[in-house]
């Protein structure tokens, strides 16, 4: 692996991200949903009781398998760099946001991804309202609304993140009473926890080697007319796409899709927040996760923004079922994209003040 | 007095390490005596299954409640079945198994809009039923049933293009496929 060049690195990811959500599929996970870190956190926070949904509940071997993948890769090829201090609570909220958004689209942006290349035409606004989102980031970094810069911390500091996976990956192999899962719903549905913990891990280092992002690989075509990590993209797409087709998944159509609804508007606005969000934050909600175990602390902070945003969606209904968005979470999106606009807006008025 | 600053750090380093120790071993030691207690008493539940208890105790419940309900169904006297379901209903006004019950007898009575409204009710309270984990599970009879109705929408939207009651009909069964297709909701 570590002979292959990014370019390379980053298509091998994205084939084996995309094939590897369509396997989980088909060894248990839910329809359209082998990964999506959105749906994995409000199981986990279920588990974790934060909410009270027992449907939703269980602790997804795949989330920790990013984390602690990334965090045995960085430290192997010497790329754990512990940093951090960077506009904490922002980071916090925008992570909480990004959830919010996912929740009314129904799924992260690599659910996205998964759900066109199983013929779901409705993620179609879903990848409109993304793009326009990161789009608008782009346009605002260019323009000087860029976070603080962030600064090295003691070591001490990158190994929390992953020894809480760490310790979770002991909850689900000892099973302690106070870690609840549902017999029934979303959280009964999981692949083999070995096989999940392994596809995890695997995706999860090749993540780290690669640093495949879904909004960073749009935002870098954005802003640079960079490819690489837009080809990581391309190769999940397609490696999703071949998987649905031979392995019978595939339906193309507006109707009759898994977890998704029909309001489009809601959904474009959704994934605005989602792309904006993300690219402020420098990464979408998998690659915040990948980044939290190669020892960014800022990217740690942001998981716990994206935990608690998991609970709130699904305690607070901030979220979309198959009838369409509640109101809570419409409310909740224009909340998220207000308080994105005014980030962004104070970080340009102090970086034009430095000018 | 550097002597006695390194020795007194020291001290203080070896103290805390075995303070460290000492306070992991407890807490480890707690834990799993607290574990062994909880898994050896027999009357302590996991979560699974406490939830697949509550659901088998609710269908054996359920099936006193409808017997006779479903002797109607069975012997296609639908009109008593469904004012025996009344019946039911005002005594249990928030079953679930009622609403899949009228849709059921909807169905057959040909009243396919109000028959799909009640299905996407009932799988509104009860996701059990078109969830394959749940012992609750008729997922295949509700798709066959949404299935038929959608041929017979079909038919209806054309001679009657306008009508918000077969658009409404149209909204709830779009609902059910996706329900029915799966998801994480």
């Amino acid at each position: 692996m570590a002979r292959l060049k990014l370019p390379d690195l980053a298509v091998s990811t994205g084939i084996v991200l995309g094939a590897g959500a369509v396997v989980l599929t088909l060894l248990g996970n839910p329809t359209n949903s082998g990964i999506c870190i959105s749906c994995f956190l409000e199981n986990l926070a279920g588990s974790l009781q934060m909410h009270d949904s027992l449907r939703m509940s269980y602790v997804r071997p795949e989330l920790l398998g990013f984390l602690l993948g990334s965090f045995v890769t960085a430290k192997k090829m010497r790329r754990f760099r512990v940093t951090g201090g960077s506009s904490p609570l922002i980071r916090f909220l925008l992570g909480l946001f990004m959830i919010v958004g996912c929740g009314i689209f129904i799924g992260c942006p690599i659910k996205m991804i998964l759900r066109l290349a199983a013929g779901d035409l409705t993620a179609i606004a879903a990848l409109l309202g993304l793009m326009f989102g990161i789009w608008l980031g782009g346009r605002y970094i260019r323009a000087g609304s860029v976070l603080d810069r962030d600064k090295e911390l003691p070591q001490i500091n990158g190994y929390i993140l992953p020894g809480i996976g760490l310790l979770l990956l002991l909850f689900v192999l000892l099973k302690p009473s106070f870690i609840v899962q549902g017999a029934t719903g979303p959280g009964a549905q999981h692949a083999n926890l070995w096989i999940s913990l392994a596809v995890g891990l695997l995706i999860g280092g090749m993540a780290q080697r690669s640093g495949l992002c879904i909004t960073g690989g749009l935002r870098n075509f954005f802003l640079f007319k960079e490819k690489t990590l837009l080809w990581g993209i391309v190769a999940a797409f397609a490696s999703a796409f071949f998987v649905s087709l031979i392995s019978g998944q595939f339906n193309l159509g507006f109707y009759d899709q898994p977890g998704a609804h029909p309001d489009n508007l809601w959904t474009f606005l959704a994934m605005v927040l989602v792309g904006l969000a993300a690219v402020i934050v420098d990464g979408c909600p998998f690659r915040q996760l990948i980044k939290a175990g190669q020892g960014d602390v800022d990217a740690g902070l942001t998981c716990f923004g994206m935990l608690t945003g998991a609970a709130f969606v699904v305690s607070w209904q901030l979220r979309s079922t198959s009838a369409g968005p509640e109101f809570n979470g419409k409310i909740a999106t224009l909340a998220g994209l207000i308080f994105c606009l005014t980030v962004v807006l104070a970080y340009r008025r102090k970086s034009a003040a430095a000018r | 007095m550097l002597l006695a600053q390194k020795l007194s750090g020291n001290i203080l380093d070896i103290l805390t390490k075995a303070a460290l120790a000492v306070l992991t071993a407890v807490m480890l030691v707690m834990l799993v005596q607290h574990e062994l207690a909880a898994r050896n008493s027999a009357t302590v539940l996991d979560s699974r299954e406490q939830e697949l208890h509550k659901i088998q105790q609710r269908m054996e419940l359920d099936s006193k409640i409808f017997h006779e309900v479903a002797v109607f169904f069975e012997e296609r006297r639908y009109r008593q079945a469904m004012e025996k379901l009344k019946e039911v209903q005002t005594m249990h006004p928030d079953s679930s198994t009622a609403l899949l019950w009228q849709a059921r007898l909807q169905y057959e009575e040909g009243m396919v809009a109000e028959s799909l409204a009640d299905y996407r009710q009932a799988v509104d309270s009860e996701p059990g039923f078109i969830d394959r984990k749940s012992p609750l599970f008729v997922g295949k009879r509700i798709k066959e049933k949404v299935d038929e109705s959608q041929e017979k929408l079909q038919r209806e939207m054309q001679l009657k293009p306008n009508d918000m009651s077969v658009q409404k009909a149209l909204d709830d069964l779009l609902y059910l496929k996706r329900r029915l297709a799966g998801g994480c909701e």
